[in-house]
């Protein structure tokens, strides 16, 4: 366990209890790499995706460029490392000529060099194998899901086939294109009778307002007329009406007036009219002259017969 | 997948199981369907029939967008010497509490260890399991397919 601040706390044990702990290893060769991914490690970090994503402004930092893809780590072999190294650090050319102490300093150099090759070359070594056994690793794991296919037993297979079958594919069935016309056409159909019908009985009401326009008082004389009609006792009409309120009351009214009501609103609805006056189906068709057509075809008819 | 529409399901049958009705419906979805089946295979339910709203189909029909309003799953549940086989139907899973499990993690529940606070499955006991978005089954064929999955309910 790598120590922290919070496993060195006061009150965690400190390495899990364990005591001759010693940290982690720093590893040699941190910033570069010293051996290409492997494939497969590449491949799945080829779908890594970091930043901002399309079409969304990038921020800018001095210096810093925000990318798509995460910046890949440069390999660098060992022996290139090595070479650098040694090529800055060589022994001076004019060894006799320095002072002992000078001599004695570049050969401590030259030892200190030999010791890092070395160990270069070990880490290097044992960062091939570990390579090598990830490799392998890989290798192995992708077999053994290849040859861990889940395959149903013969007897699944061959029991419950209905009822699996269900949940194959779409749980309903679609509309096909022509059941979806036919239901296209009913809902333009049920529509425009709807409004049909609201036009219709707009027209009824405007004719019978039409109607009924013939009892407008529209003249001075004809509201004179009124005020004074309305104003005046009529001694025949209050007593025909007490005695009405009295038949109805005592339970001698005969329905013989209500039946004249009656009648006409009967009539009104047989013959299509409003008040004994033409209906709206006989407006329209006069105004459209399938009355006079029909009328002439029948005098035609009679002509002919006699 | 609903939550509430599996809770409500939970809840139904147990009710149902409670007073003894022996033929019940519940709505017809893919999860209900999943569920049923899961169940029927498992040995709670005697049977899983389609049907409407007013009883099982005697005849095959078709499902269609004109009648899928009064569709239904008719089951039929199972009784032993007067008490019902389900004996317990509950949630795993809460609103505030989903619980997603790695391959590795069905495995261990349904080789019988306890995951997290989900306690070990008991004999006759079976967990239903959401591996896909709409794929529900029973943990050990999880476990079987080696799949990761949200737990969603026991039953036992």
């Amino acid at each position: 366990m790598r120590s922290t601040a919070v496993n060195l706390s006061k009150k965690t044990l400190k390495h899990g209890g364990k005591s001759g702990v010693l940290p982690e290893v720093r590893p040699i060769f941190k910033r570069n790499p010293i051996l290409p991914p492997l494939e497969q490690e590449s491949a799945k970090e080829a779908n890594i995706e970091q930043g901002y994503a399309e079409g969304v402004p990038v921020p800018k930092r001095k210096g810093f460029k925000i990318t798509r893809q995460p910046k890949k780590a440069e390999v660098v072999p060992v022996e290139q490392r090595l070479k650098k190294i040694l090529e800055y650090n060589a022994p001076p050319q004019n060894m006799n000529e320095l002072s002992p102490k000078e001599r004695w300093e570049a050969q401590k150099k030259q030892i200190r060099m030999e010791h890092l090759k070395d160990a270069y070359l070990t880490e290097s070594k044992r960062i091939e194998k570990l390579e090598l056994l990830k490799a392998q690793k890989i290798e192995a794991d992708a077999k053994l899901a290849e040859e861990q296919v889940y395959e149903e037993s013969e007897a699944t297979k061959l029991t419950l086939p209905t009822i699996d079958s269900y949940l194959k594919g779409s749980l309903m069935r679609h509309r096909t294109p022509e059941e979806k016309a036919i239901v296209e056409e009913q809902r333009i159909l049920n529509r425009k009778t709807m409004e049909l019908q609201v036009k219709e009985a707009k027209a009824n009401e405007l004719l019978e307002l039409y109607h009924a326009a013939e009892n407008f008082i529209t003249t001075p004389e004809e509201l004179d007329a009124a005020i004074t009609d309305a104003f005046e006792n009529k001694i025949g009409r209050f007593e025909s009406s007490e005695r009405l309120a009295e038949d109805k009351l005592f339970g001698y009214f005969t329905s013989f007036s209500d039946s004249r009501a009656n009648e006409r609103l009967v009539r009104d609805v047989v013959f299509g009219e409003i008040n004994g006056k033409p209906g709206l189906a006989t407006v329209t068709d006069t105004l459209s002259g399938e009355t006079e057509k029909y009328s002439r075809a029948a005098e035609s008819k009679l002509n002919n017969r006699s | 997948m609903s939550l509430v529409h599996l809770s409500n399901l939970c809840a139904h049958l147990k009710n149902c199981s409670h007073v003894n009705i022996a033929k019940t419906s519940i709505p017809f979805s893919r999860m209900h369907l999943q569920v049923a089946l899961g169940l029927y295979r498992e040995g709670f339910l005697s049977s899983v029939q389609k049907g409407s709203t007013s009883g099982p189909d005697q005849k095959p029909v078709d499902v269609t967008p004109d009648n899928i309003a009064t569709r239904r799953l008719w089951v039929d549940l199972k009784y032993r010497k007067n008490t019902p086989v389900i004996r317990e139907i509950s949630m795993i899973l809460r609103p505030g509490r989903k619980v997603n499990m790695t391959s590795t993690e069905i495995r261990a529940l349904a080789s019988g260890l306890a995951v997290r606070f989900v306690q070990p499955l008991q004999p006759a006991e079976v967990i239903f399991v959401r591996t896909l978005p709409t794929e529900i089954m029973e943990v050990q064929e999880a476990a079987k397919k080696g799949l990761a999955g949200m737990a969603l309910c026991r039953v036992k």
